[in-house]
């Protein structure tokens, strides 16, 4: 009973939240399935900042008031005028790709259920620090501030920023307690999730038949990369769908339309911020592509653009750097290394593991599939895609300077983080360069 | 749209399923339904897990434990575990990132991981549960 109330409580109420974004999404001509799944990941986003703007304040979470909340905004949803999604153009495709890929896809789903519902892939920080989190915000119906300053407790890493703990909080509090083994599950929910807002994203540029293709390869490296990387339960799952759908939304835009889904890149990238430190490394990447591109493609108002991407994002990394300030958190983490502090000698450990490191398990396959396949593309223009090819580039190297500043053998510290760091990086390579193989060769949206 | 990139997209899908399939099947699902977050990890977190959890159920609300075992490493992860697998009660650590914690008030409850040199004299009244024992240091003797 308790798992049922901790899933109702962790899909159904930030759904509630975010059904305005259903309304919005739908009017871009959203399938329902996608639909569901950015109104639940923006509600999450959403649930977040009310329940740590309520703890900031010093008001207990109440689940009624927070349930009623999620009802008025569901409310205002259903009042909000609805507008006519855009007429799908019918394209001429054969269906078989469509059932291949929802076949093996439903391979990959059920094998990534198991493996998480059975606990063969969860992460060590779930009982170290994200669970601990959630447990001790729930009975505190709150942030206990001063108790995340205990010089006992900086492995909780009380400065990391809060989505996930307090999601996982939430759960628990309308549950009555944390249901441990079910939460690897929840990652599972972010990783299906995260292929149906894609597929979407990526139908109606390129074609059912292309969009089908990747998200085949994105579904079945990255399942396989959370199984192997033990990321059940752990931040990554709510990282990872933020990261690739404002990339996905970014990219698939064309050179010569105004901008359609910048509303959706803006808010996957507070996700991605009020998710994990790793976040702010991609949004800023990520951004910075944007900026760039529009800038060489003389965009008009590329630099505003670029602001109104960042605007979400910089409010919530304000938000909270705000309550780390106003109750004395540290505003980086007491137990990482000190920053330009670097060993050059670590290199060698570095290049050498990172190098294994990326191309494990199926990862290889993430990386080389849709390298391979854009190579032999008539026409290769990836200026489209570079926002995404930024995140994939970046991420690594910021992760080879971070381990620069280990004390010690940094051995331990690559093995342990660096399959989950990457990520985002091999889940956005697959998209962009998806979009480069398939996508408009002219520009003016006219596939290829 | 272009046969052979399709192709290798398709390739690559494929691939990628048998390689996650491969290693599903390699796992192995022993303890069904799974007791911890981790009994199929094949990790030391299990064991660690249900001893935490065993334990928990003889520390009541509001006290305070401290948690032995025979390497420092160890000893850390079970404390860390235990902040969250038992918060109603207060942990303090024995060792913290390999330090011995020294100045560490005495905690009315001992809960002892494996095989670890008896250095409590006897004292308090001790109860076996999967894994190690828990002492309550705060009652007497029976």
């Amino acid at each position: 009973m308790t798992t049922v109330v901790f899933f109702t409580a962790t899909l159904a109420v930030p759904f509630l939240f975010g059904l305005p974004l259903l309304r919005r999404s739908s009017s871009c001509g959203c399938s329902p399935a996608a639909g569901v799944a950015i109104a639940w990941a923006g509600g999450t986003v959403i649930l977040t900042v009310l329940l740590t703007m309520l703890a900031a304040l010093g008001i207990p979470w109440r689940p009624w008031l927070v349930t009623a909340i999620a009802l008025v905004a569901g409310g205002v949803a259903w009042r909000l005028p609805a507008s006519r999604p855009p007429r799908e153009e019918k394209m001429a495709q054969p269906g078989w790709p469509t059932l291949v890929a929802a076949a093996l896809c439903t391979v990959v789903a059920s094998a990534g259920l198991v493996q998480l519902a059975a606990g063969a892939a969860t992460s060590a920080d779930l009982s170290f620090s994200w669970g601990v989190k959630a447990v001790r915000f729930a009975l505190d119906r709150g942030m206990d501030f001063q108790w995340m300053q205990l010089p006992h407790l900086i492995h909780l890493h009380p400065n990391y920023p809060p989505l996930w703990p307090v999601s996982l909080a939430w759960g628990a509090l309308a549950a009555g307690s944390l249901p441990w083994t079910a939460v690897p599950v929840v990652t599972w929910v972010y990783l299906v999730a995260t292929g149906v807002i894609i597929h979407w994203l990526l139908r109606r540029p390129l074609g059912s038949r292309a969009a089908a293709a990747i998200v085949v390869v994105w579904f079945a490296v990255l399942t396989g990369s959370a199984m192997r990387s033990f990321s059940g339960g752990s931040a990554e799952g709510p990282l990872l769908l933020f990261v690739t759908v404002a990339v996905t939304a970014l990219v698939v835009e064309n050179r010569h339309e105004a901008p359609a889904l910048r509303w959706l890149a803006a808010g996957a990238l507070a996700g991605a911020v009020l998710t994990k430190s790793e976040g702010a490394v991609s949004a800023g990447l990520i951004v910075a592509g944007t900026a760039i591109r529009d800038g060489l493609w003389r965009r008009r108002e590329w630099a505003l653009d670029a602001a109104r991407l960042a605007a979400p994002t910089v409010a919530a990394a304000g938000l909270w750097a705000a309550v780390k300030i106003a109750h004395g958190l540290p505003l980086t983490d007491p137990i990482r290394e000190r920053a330009l502090v670097v060993t050059f000698d670590h290199i060698d450990v570095i290049l050498k593991v990172c190098a294994r490191l990326l191309f494990d398990g199926g990862l290889w396959v993430g990386w080389s599939a849709p390298l391979v396949a854009t190579s032999m593309t008539r026409d290769f223009r990836p200026l489209r895609a570079l926002p995404g090819l930024f995140v994939a580039g970046g991420l690594p190297l910021f992760a080879a300077v971070y381990y620069l500043h280990a004390e010690g053998n940094p051995l331990e510290l690559i093995v342990w983080t660096f399959p989950r760091l990457i990520q985002p990086a091999v889940s956005v390579w697959i998209v962009s360069l998806g979009v480069i193989c398939f996508g408009d060769k002219d520009g003016k949206g006219n596939r290829a | 749209m272009t046969k052979f990139p399709e192709s290798v997209w398709w390739i690559g899908g494929v691939v990628a399923t048998a390689i996650l399939l491969f290693g599903a099947t390699r796992a192995d699902l022993t303890h069904l339904p799974p007791e911890s977050p981790f009994d199929n990890t094949r990790s030391g977190h299990a064991q660690q897990w249900r001893f935490l959890h065993q334990a928990s159920t003889h520390v009541p609300a509001g006290v305070t434990f401290t948690i032995r075992a025979a390497e420092p490493d160890t000893e850390m992860n079970l404390y860390v575990m235990a902040v969250g697998l038992l918060p109603q009660a207060t942990a303090i650590p024995r060792t913290y990132y390999g330090q011995s914690v020294a100045d560490s008030s005495p905690a009315r409850f001992v809960m002892t991981f494996g095989d670890v040199a008896d250095d409590l004299g006897g004292a308090g009244r001790t109860i076996a549960v999967a894994g190690g024992t828990v002492t309550d240091l705060g009652s007497p003797q029976p």
